[in-house]
């Protein structure tokens, strides 16, 4: 059971939604808050209905994300302390965490998010084996043996000077 | 060591007129997708973010990641994601070190800017014979424009160590004639461009001008030089164009080369510089949204004149590279600091560049998908 705090007839009523992750959690979110997502703000003008459920988004990766959106929606917050939230907020993350994180920026269409996730995935990955990122992107190699060891002699100076990392 | 006498720092309304932006063409010739768990936007959006050397590995990872990695979309998307980092994690200082002699070091722009303890690379270039000079024309969109012996210019991006060699210019150097140039992008064609300005001492304008096209790659004659003598040795670039400081009758201008329209332009002079003019010794450097006219002692100290390059920081400073100074400036306090770089003596001529995958052949095609 969710409630809304009821201001007294003179303050404007502050507007809140609750959202849903697939695993049933609901999460009250303020209306400024979650009209940052380009999507929910396109459900919210489209139906009245204050209660979104999300298919596709686990409660873990729900709650993050509307850390972010509420603190980014918090007018009393300087751009300065914005960032260092941001820094802050994917700084010790697992690559896994990270993931789900990234793809529910796509569904909820948080651009800004989005980039702060993807730059810390890039900063992970950027000393990574190629057979780790396959592992992780899920990906098949398609290339014959030859093909690959080809492409590694092109600019055999990019692979041997650091230490390449499988975890 | 630093004995400049003044640096004016004015608000030039021309540097604001256009903002330079890259059209991205959509992302229509994959056929693959990049990852079975992950939308290809996104696969996209964390590549772009990466630094070039771990990109060259990546290209390993499958054949859909090659051909991202190798088209001319991403590889733009990856130059504006790393001009617009205002980190810059993926800015470089790139310098002529005299130790070793006449070679080029590169440092991390963002360590240097920190303080944080400088390692530099010595990039394996070398132009044959160590005694041959050097000299750097330019750094634009990823690619630096290299002088060597004033008349073999090459054009070479570092990151992937990838150099070309322009067709070579009969100076006649010797014979009392020689070459200013300047090198820039034009954005309207989407294309680097080289300019030689040539000189006779027996002659006093116009100059015979050429201008080279990375795509069309060849030299090609344009309009001369009209508006009197060009005084640095190679144009600064700011937003689709090269500037000169000109002496035209005694008088100093600023002089504009349109890379895109190719017309010639007169800027004139900073309203506030009248204390500089009188000078002998004055160069000129230029970036996005502010001009600047540099009066310097060290003309005369027989350094190397007219090749102040300069950098607007997002914090406000300016980074300088003069003659065979490097210093980061604060012209709100007017105080100036040397970066933490290590035998900051032997290092001279330095530019920054941006980490980047544009190839300076116009044909490398060889890596795409069979």
């Amino acid at each position: 059971m969710v409630t809304t705090d009821e201001k007294g007839p003179l303050t404007a009523k502050k507007k809140s939604v609750i959202i849903r992750s697939c695993d049933g959690d609901e999460f009250l979110v303020s209306e400024s808050a979650a009209v940052l997502s380009t999507s929910l703000k396109k459900i919210l003008e489209e139906k009245e209905d204050r209660l979104i459920h999300l298919s596709d988004i686990d409660n873990k990766t729900l709650a993050m994300v509307i850390a972010y959106l509420s603190t980014h929606a918090d007018d009393g917050l300087s751009d300065d302390l914005k960032r260092s939230f941001d820094q802050e907020f994917v700084s010790g993350k697992e690559f896994d965490v990270l993931k789900y994180l990234v793809l529910a920026t796509d569904t909820l269409q948080v651009t800004c998010l989005c980039y702060t996730v993807a730059k810390k995935m890039a900063d992970i990955m950027k000393n990574k084996l190629v057979e780790w990122v396959r592992r992780e992107f899920d990906i098949q190699n398609d290339y014959t043996p030859e093909a690959e060891a080809e492409i590694r002699r092109l600019d055999a100076w990019a692979w041997d000077d650091r230490q390449l990392e499988d975890d | 060591m630093l004995i400049y006498s003044s640096i004016l720092v004015y608000n030039h309304t021309f540097v604001l007129a256009c903002q330079g932006t890259i059209t991205m063409e959509a992302e229509s010739s994959t056929v693959h997708e990049l990852s079975s768990s992950f939308p290809d936007e996104i696969v996209t959006e964390i590549l772009t973010r990466l630094p070039v050397k771990s990109l060259l590995r990546f290209r390993c990872v499958s054949k859909s990641w090659l051909s991202l990695i190798s088209s001319p979309a991403f590889i733009k998307m990856h130059l504006k994601t790393a001009n617009n980092d205002i980190m810059y994690s993926h800015h470089r200082l790139i310098c002529i070190s005299a130790n070793p002699h006449n070679h080029f070091r590169e440092f991390s722009l963002r360590f240097l800017l920190h303080e944080a303890a400088v390692g530099s690379i010595t990039l394996n270039y070398t132009v044959g014979n160590p005694d041959i000079p050097i000299r750097i024309v330019g750094s634009c969109n990823g690619m630096v424009c290299v002088a060597i012996d004033e008349e073999n210019l090459i054009l070479w991006n570092p990151s992937i160590r990838k150099y070309k060699r322009l067709p070579f210019l009969h100076i006649r150097s010797g014979s009392g004639c020689y070459m200013k140039d300047g090198f820039g992008f034009d954005e309207f064609n989407d294309d680097y461009k080289v300019v030689a300005i040539f000189f006779s001492i027996f002659q006093y304008g116009p100059y015979k001008v050429l201008i080279f096209s990375l795509k069309a790659n060849k030299w090609r004659r344009i309009e001369d030089f009209k508006n009197g003598m060009p005084l640095d040795h190679s144009g600064k670039y700011v937003n689709g164009k090269l500037h000169w400081l000109v002496d035209i009758d005694g008088c100093m201008d600023i002089v504009s080369l349109d890379l895109a329209s190719e017309r010639y332009e007169k800027m004139g002079v900073p309203h506030n510089a009248d204390n500089g003019f009188d000078d002998p010794c004055l160069t000129l450097g230029l970036f996005s949204k502010v001009s600047t006219l540099h009066n310097s002692a060290f003309w005369n100290a027989g350094f190397y004149p007219h090749m102040l390059r300069l950098w607007l920081l997002n914090n406000g400073e300016i980074l300088l590279s003069y003659g065979c100074v490097i210093v980061i400036y604060n012209p709100k306090d007017n105080i100036y600091r040397y970066p933490p770089i290590d035998n900051i003596a032997s290092i001279h001529q330095g530019d920054v560049f941006v980490e980047s995958l544009v190839s300076p052949s116009v044909d490398d095609t060889r890596l795409h998908e069979e």
